[in-house]
């Protein structure tokens, strides 16, 4: 009795004491933010303000392309800039003439996925000489701009190469064929990640591709170029692409093959709700995601630090990449993924 | 077969312009036997280099991948029979058919999406018609534009987006795209009945004549009582009705419909399909079974290139060679004169 009661007197006059404590440290802590809080707040307000931020992807309407709006938009506003969006519809020339306005509008950030490493890389470079900032998404070109959000391409493809050697290289048991699905020959994405792919493929002397072609990021082509590669390779262990709604197609060509069971379907992208779904039902096997409403906020961070660091467009180039997160049709949630978004 | 390549309209060489061409040396034997044999000639050449190539199992895979460009070609060819060109009939196919797949995710049920969906199709077709019909627009401008006024309403008022996705549950829908049925996937036998259907509608009916009359020599056909205009519509209703059904079989093998194939060559793949078998873009030549054979050349290509493992660019090189040498041997067979000029042909 004795012993509760006391044990009870110093639990209250610990929780006071840190109660003062607290009390202090925030009162202590006010007065000196005080003026360095207001200086943190007037030079981010300072830095914003009245700035623009244009985004131009390849085509809005796509799970990935409105993630990014949202993310984008959302952050920019909230920081006090405003945001600007041109739709090409998957137009090069659309997206050539909708940057060239905008670069000759003197925009201060502009926010671009390039379609191919070559096409916009000098508009992009006239834009930085121009005084605004690119930033580019997911997908860049070959010049090197302000600042790179997006995925580690090739990092990426060797993570796929690496999973896919575990479960169809030297002691699985398994045949050791592998098809690649390629989006666009000339995307950096496209490049990038099937150089990791095949490096890490190349790694393992029981792996043979046995099929690597082009489906131009259609689901359609990808499902007629995967439902031959299984007529002529019924062993075949796993099939492997850059972009997961283009293997959907795929996915589904290996269900209507009936070899669902043994043919592993591999993804990457936005984790949206056609992947989730697939992922569920079957048609795909492993999703490796990137949570692109959190990259279109990477973006703003990016504009953010740019903005208050004062670096001349070009100046100081950087990259900030998106984790990776591995989706499998064992461990899927419905809330792993978002709803489709209409902005 | 052989005598689908010839004019059908009159049997007066007088009123008939190419009535005299039947005495070539090259009217023997038709461009529909030449792609025949072209096709049996890349058969064998696969079936021997390739193992696995002549198997039942791919020779299906084959005829499935070309199913949806034939069921889209044989819609082009009565345009085409008809002397009119249907450049709307992808954006017709994407728009109506994802707009289903739109559809799909409210409580509506299935078979009134699918009237709403061809209902959609119908009027575009019915717009194409009355535009060149009526208002004498020549069809190449006429439907190239239709088909962007159609994919620009379709993607801004219809859908939410450039994809289009059926909700989860919906496993019947897919049927149409993904089932068996007699061993046989549904896509083929849809694109056989469709071919079966249209092939007795332009030989057997009396409709169907006057279209080759109608394409064959338009003042001809309405001097002797032809009612021409109305005969116009129809032709590209049937266009935008196959593009429809075109559409939901893609929708439903692959579970989505991607908009953007407006944007890819598939409409002159289409284009080539009906060339390569004889339908001769001057109008009133050419029947079903040339589409079947053209769609089944194609197919032997396209399959023969992908199990070679050749990328897509360079198939697509193949494919534009065949096309260039299809639309040389049609103007070789199929000369043009005043009467079968049309506007925007120069």
């Amino acid at each position: 009795m004795v012993r509760t009661k006391l044990g009870k007197l110093t639990s209250t006059l610990m929780i006071g004491g840190v109660a003062l404590a607290v009390a202090s440290t925030a009162l202590a802590a006010g007065k000196i933010s005080g003026k360095t809080e207001r200086m943190v707040r007037s030079d981010y307000v300072t830095s914003l303000e009245g700035k623009t931020v244009a985004y131009v992807p390849i085509s809005l309407g796509l799970p990935l392309s409105d993630y990014w709006h949202y993310g984008i938009q959302s952050s920019a506003e909230a920081a006090g800039m405003t945001f600007v969006v041109k739709d090409p519809a998957w137009k090069v020339d659309a997206m050539t003439q909708a940057i060239s306005a905008l670069i000759s509008e003197n925009v201060d950030y502009l926010v671009v996925q390039n379609p191919d490493v070559q096409v916009l890389a000098k508009l992009l470079k006239k834009a930085e000489e121009n005084g605004t900032h690119v930033i580019q998404l997911n997908m860049a070109s070959n010049y090197r701009s302000s600042a790179f959000v997006g995925v580690d391409w090739v990092s990426h493809g060797e993570e796929i190469g690496e999973d896919i050697v575990k479960e169809c290289g030297t002691g699985s048991g398994k045949s050791g064929k592998v098809a690649i699905v390629q989006g666009e020959l000339t995307a950096a994405a496209n490049v990038w990640f099937n150089a990791g792919l095949k490096k890490a493929l190349g790694e393992d002397s029981a792996i043979t591709i046995v099929n690597d072609q082009a489906a131009q990021w259609d689901a359609t082509k990808a499902h007629d170029i995967t439902a031959a590669v299984l007529q002529q390779n019924p062993d075949l262990c796993a099939t492997a692409g850059v972009w997961g709604i283009m293997m959907l197609g795929s996915g589904q060509a290996v269900k209507e093959a009936g070899l669902s069971d043994q043919v592993l379907v591999y993804g990457s992208g936005s984790n949206s709700r056609p992947i989730c779904d697939a992922l569920e039902s079957g048609i795909m096997d492993k999703h490796f995601s990137y949570d692109s409403i959190l990259q279109g906020r990477d973006v703003v961070n990016a504009i953010q630090v740019i903005a208050q660091t004062g670096a001349a467009p070009g100046e100081k180039p950087f990259a900030l990449y998106s984790p990776i997160m591995v989706h499998d049709a064992k461990t899927i949630k419905a809330t792993d993924c978002y709803d489709l978004i209409v902005n | 077969m052989s005598e689908q390549g010839q004019a059908n309209t009159s049997d007066e060489p007088a009123l008939n312009p190419n009535f005299q061409e039947k005495k070539g040396w090259y009217k023997t034997p038709s461009q529909e036997l030449i792609v025949l044999a072209m096709a049996i000639a890349c058969f064998l050449f696969f079936a021997i280099t390739l193992t696995g190539f002549a198997s039942f199992g791919n020779l299906i895979t084959m005829l499935r991948s070309v199913a949806v460009l034939g069921i889209l070609s044989t819609g082009m060819a009565v345009v085409v029979i008809g002397r009119g060109l249907d450049l709307s009939q992808v954006s017709v196919m994407a728009i109506s058919s994802a707009w289903v797949l739109t559809l799909m995710s409210s409580d509506m049920s299935l078979p009134l999406i699918l009237l709403l969906g061809l209902g959609f199709a119908l009027s575009v077709g019915i717009l194409n018609g009355w535009i060149v019909a009526f208002v004498e627009i020549p069809p190449l401008f006429a439907t190239l534009a239709t088909g962007l006024v159609c994919f620009g309403f379709g993607r801004w008022v219809l859908l939410n987006g450039v994809h289009a996705y059926p909700p989860k549950e919906a496993t019947d829908f897919l049927f149409i795209g993904q089932g068996l049925f007699l061993g046989l996937p549904m896509p083929v036998l849809i694109f056989l009945g469709v071919a079966i259907i249209i092939h007795v509608f332009l030989r057997r009916t009396t409709i169907g004549r006057h279209i080759y009359g109608l394409g064959d020599n338009l003042l001809a056909a309405r001097l002797i009582g032809i009612s021409v205009r109305p005969l116009i519509i129809l032709t590209y209703m049937i266009s935008a009705t196959a593009a429809f059904i075109a559409g939901i079989t893609t929708a439903a093998t692959v579970a989505s419909m991607n908009t953007e194939i407006v944007n890819s060559t598939l409409i002159f793949d289409v284009l080539l399909v009906v060339v390569l078998g004889g339908v001769s873009l001057s109008g009133g030549r050419g029947g079903i079974a040339s589409v079947v054979v053209g769609a089944i050349l194609i197919g032997i290509l396209l399959n023969g290139m992908t199990i070679l493992n050749i990328n897509s660019d360079v198939q697509n090189i193949a494919k534009g060679i065949v096309l260039l040498a299809a639309i040389i041997v049609d103007r070789r067979l199929h000369p043009k004169d005043e009467e079968t000029d049309k506007q925007g042909d120069h």
